[in-house]
């Protein structure tokens, strides 16, 4: 297998675009991606694409997204393929880009994500969101996805004593990264107030403990190791991946406060890296819903389950702590186009690695080593990445 | 061949509304009752006779020895499609079983109790299931809708070791024009409210029925110890059974109306199970189920052995949520 | 919103939703609900025998949707209830199965209370009525 590093990545602003449609909306990444490549990228060198989206623009083309979207940016020859798993959908396009380069299949490959989730009523967007679950016996209890994260909070915190007041301080720390980020789709900052005293969603959820729906789209180029300098001088190369799945309902899971998925996931990707977590510098995780980021902490091997919240409450996650976590406002504040997430993650990462993070003031500083974490529904699969800056 | 009562079970909502809500609300209530039951939101009479079903299939009867089903209920979830392919799924019946089911008058119940006795009896098969559950429904601005309540009952027939066994029994229709009535295609009950009329009625057909009875099995009213009038309404059953030379002792046990309200078909038979909860062995017990348009069904039993259930009583005075009478609206879809 | 889940979709699993219809694995006797084409303990893929769940457990944990977050299925209901909770149930014979907490609902829903089984409407779609399980706290423990 061939190592791959990231020469390029675009991603629009999350949020609510109602002038732009997928198509659009990928274009705008993609423009970005191609522009972002150091020493230049004509299109044309791309060999194959993997691109995630669940709904595919809320189910107007379910079928052949992929080459629907190369087409629109020109390239409609290019070998190309939708990937579905959920919101890891843009994760595991990035994994499948990744192997096809891995393996020798193509030397340059385009991994993406997009999600137009603002263009359908609420009623819609509420579908939409509810058939990732195992629909046939979790969602016919009335159940949402927010109701499952909450479930899933209720037993954290009987389990560890987990507090409301310490689950909406993940809500205000991603807020205070993602009033700084300027393609985040919530730019404001919010206290534990603010939180505990939101419209309820699902208890113990207020609407803050909650990812946005959002519009988006976010496009990364991959190339194998031995064609890097023909693109840059500053590879971002992935030095260890994983994927992980689980049974999608909860009800047939031994253990709800912990993703199998995701430490299945980072199991493998630390094995492949070489690497403990305390080599991590900083993470982009899955932080759908405030327990998510929680669960994350202990599946991404941050501390031991239970006694993670340490890290939130000492502000260790917080921008210029020891592990920032989520510095682009994660999906709480940056958004949360479905699709796109996973991707978005990965162009976060390339960014803060080359110290290209759009507001200087949101910069983590000699950072090498950094790690994405993406989750499909409430567990059924989980994709980690770590990256590391190599020149 | 003696067939008669093997089990029992009951049903109320978990919900109620007390008279003084619609008081507070309305000015009035067109019924008398101090509490009434309400059936859920997400309840109908299927779903609350599936749940006094498995209270009688409680302990020691096999699913699997049902061989009939009778249902009766004014207010089944369907107007037309049948039940008894749900019930025998819900409840886990054999599905080579012979059902009937009834619904065109609040008499249902007796019909559907009668008609397992005699299955039974003909020695076609083991064991009957009969339930009979209501939720009628009328027009709120309607009085008729303000005694309007919700239970279930079921009982097990069958011919070894019962609690009670049938004696006998005399069924009467007469033309009655007028009184509780649902026009095809409508979900409400109305009447033309003429009391004095229809309230006659009952009570003259009652006492046709029962006399009947009475003379059929060569006894007086003084040799029954228990008589359960159906509760159309809060007076009329006792004005009935005191015509007939029925005591308030005989009466009183078989009375639910006061805390229960107008529960339809299913009246008589939560009458009927509130009675066997006290009953001992020897003692007789007369029913009436009675119907609008207008037939009674009236029935004896003698009681063999004391039934070991949550007492009727008991269950309707626990754990009830009151509902105001918006909450109340709400509940039964009528906002 | 659309079927998602068809009318013969939804008859196929009857008897789980009606009465909690589980199997049991006779290689290694893990009882499974709902039922699956694999053992979720030992990969047996054949040899399961049905059972009859009791349909009692314990809350293992819930939550409560707010009327406006309901998924379109549950709409009317939740703005009826205006908010409705959800229960993880534990079931005496092992498995965890997810359904709504029907009325009475205590005042302070709290993991480990005892509940039961009751048969309820859970929504209408297509002017068909689809019945199933949901669950109650059991009496004494409100």
């Amino acid at each position: 297998m061939r190592r791959v590093a990231i020469i390029g990545a675009g991603q629009t602003p999350y949020g609510d675009f109602p002038e732009l449609g997928v198509k659009e909306l990928f274009a705008m990444a993609f423009k970005e991606a191609i522009e972002s490549v150091d020493k230049g990228i004509a299109p044309h060198e791309i060999q194959q694409a993997f691109i995630g989206s669940l709904s595919a623009g809320s189910g107007f083309q379910l079928g052949q997204l992929a080459p629907l979207l190369m087409g629109h940016v020109g390239l409609p020859n290019v070998p190309a393929v939708r990937v579905e798993n959920a919101c890891a959908s843009g994760g595991f396009a990035l994994y499948n880009a990744i192997n096809a380069v891995a393996s020798g299949q193509c030397d340059v490959a385009l991994a993406a994500g997009v999600e137009k989730m603002r263009d359908v009523s609420s009623t819609k967007a509420k579908y939409w969101l509810g058939i990732s679950g195992d629909t046939e016996f979790e969602r016919l209890a009335g159940l949402t996805f927010a109701g499952i994260y909450a479930i899933i909070a209720r037993r954290y915190m009987e389990e560890y004593g987990l507090t409301r007041e310490q689950l909406a301080k993940v809500a205000v720390k991603n807020h205070y990264h993602g009033k700084m980020n300027p393609k985040a789709q919530f730019r404001q900052e919010i206290t534990v107030e603010t939180v505990l005293k939101g419209a309820p969603v699902a208890d113990p959820f207020t609407v803050w403990d909650c990812s946005p729906t959002s519009d988006g789209a976010a496009v990364v180029l991959l190339c194998s190791e031995d064609r890097v300098k023909e693109f840059t001088d500053h590879p971002v190369f992935i030095i260890g991946y994983g994927i992980g799945s689980d049974y999608l309902a909860l009800q047939d899971r031994d253990s709800i406060t912990s993703f199998k998925a995701t430490r299945q996931a980072s199991t493998r990707a630390y094995r492949m890296a070489g690497i403990t977590p305390k080599e991590i510098d900083f993470a982009e995780v899955h932080d759908c819903f405030t327990i998510a980021e929680i669960l994350a902490y202990g599946d991404l091997g941050f501390g031991e389950k239970g006694e993670v919240i340490r890290l939130l409450e000492e502000g260790e996650t917080y921008l210029g702590g020891r592990l920032p976590v989520n510095v682009s406002g994660g999906l709480k504040s940056k958004g949360h186009p479905i699709g796109a997430t996973g991707c978005g993650q990965a162009y976060e990462v390339f960014n803060q690695l080359l110290g290209r993070a759009k507001n200087p003031e949101r910069q983590i500083k000699n950072a090498e080593v950094g790690l994405s974490h993406n989750v499909g529904g409430s567990g059924g699969t989980a994709a980690v990445f770590i990256y590391r800056r190599e020149g | 061949m003696e067939v008669g009562i093997v089990s029992y079970g009951t049903y109320f909502p978990g919900l109620g509304i007390t008279r003084s809500e619609y008081q507070k609300a309305l000015g009035n209530c067109g019924a008398n009752f101090s509490e009434k039951t309400v059936a859920d939101f997400d309840e109908d009479s299927l779903t609350m006779g599936i749940a006094a079903a498995r209270d009688a299939l409680f302990e020691g009867i096999n699913p699997e020895e049902i061989s009939f089903l009778t249902w009766a209920s004014t207010s089944p979830p369907y107007s037309e499609k049948l039940l008894s392919g749900s019930i025998a799924e819900m409840l886990g019946l054999k599905k080579n079983l012979f059902s009937a089911e009834y619904g065109q008058s609040t008499r249902a119940g007796g019909e559907a109790f009668l008609t397992a006795v005699s299955l039974v009896k003909g020695g076609f098969g083991q064991k009957a299931l009969v339930i009979v559950a209501d939720a009628p429904r009328a027009n709120v601005k309607d009085p008729i809708e303000h005694g309007l309540a919700a239970g279930s009952a079921a009982f097990i027939l069958g011919t070894e070791n019962p609690l009670a066994v049938v004696d006998n029994f005399v069924a009467l229709v007469q033309e009655n024009l007028g009184e509780r009535f649902r026009k095809a295609g409508s979900g409400e009950i109305k009447d033309i409210g003429v009391k004095t009329f229809t309230g006659e009625a009952y009570q003259k057909l009652i006492a046709k029925a029962v006399t009947e009875l009475l003379e059929k099995e060569n006894l007086k009213p003084a040799d029954y110890n228990y008589a359960v009038f159906h509760e159309i309404e809060s007076r009329l059953p006792l004005k009935a059974g005191k015509k007939l030379g029925f005591t308030d002792e005989q009466m009183l046990p078989g009375l639910l109306y006061e805390n229960t309200g107008d529960t339809g078909a299913a009246s008589p038979f939560l009458s009927l199970a509130a009675v066997l909860d006290r009953a001992k062995p020897g003692e007789k017990v007369i029913v009436t189920t009675y119907g609008s348009g207008a037939g009674v069904i009236a029935f004896s039993l003698t009681v063999k052995k004391p039934a070991n259930r949550v007492p009727v009583r008991e269950k309707l005075a626990s754990g009830k949520k009151y509902l105001n009478f918006i909450q109340y609206l709400r509940v039964k879809r009528y906002l | 919103m659309g079927a998602h889940i068809s009318i013969p979709m939804y008859q196929r699993a009857v008897k789980q939703r009606y009465r909690l219809v589980g199997l049991k694995c006779s290689n290694c006797g893990q009882i499974i609900f709902p039922p699956k084409a694999g053992c979720k303990s030992c990969g047996a893929l054949d040899n399961f025998t049905e059972v009859q769940l009791s349909g009692r457990g314990k809350i293992y944990s819930y939550t409560v949707i707010a009327g406006a977050g309901a998924p379109p299925e549950f709409s009317e209901e939740a703005a009826y209830r205006g908010a409705y909770p959800v229960v993880l149930v534990e079931l005496e014979e092992g498995p965890r199965i997810i359904a709504q907490l029907t009325e009475p609902v205590p005042a302070e829903i709290k993991i480990g209370m005892p509940v039961e089984m009751v048969l309820r409407q859970i929504y209408t779609e297509e002017d068909v009525i689809r019945y199933g399980y949901k669950f109650k706290v059991l009496e004494g423990e409100k």
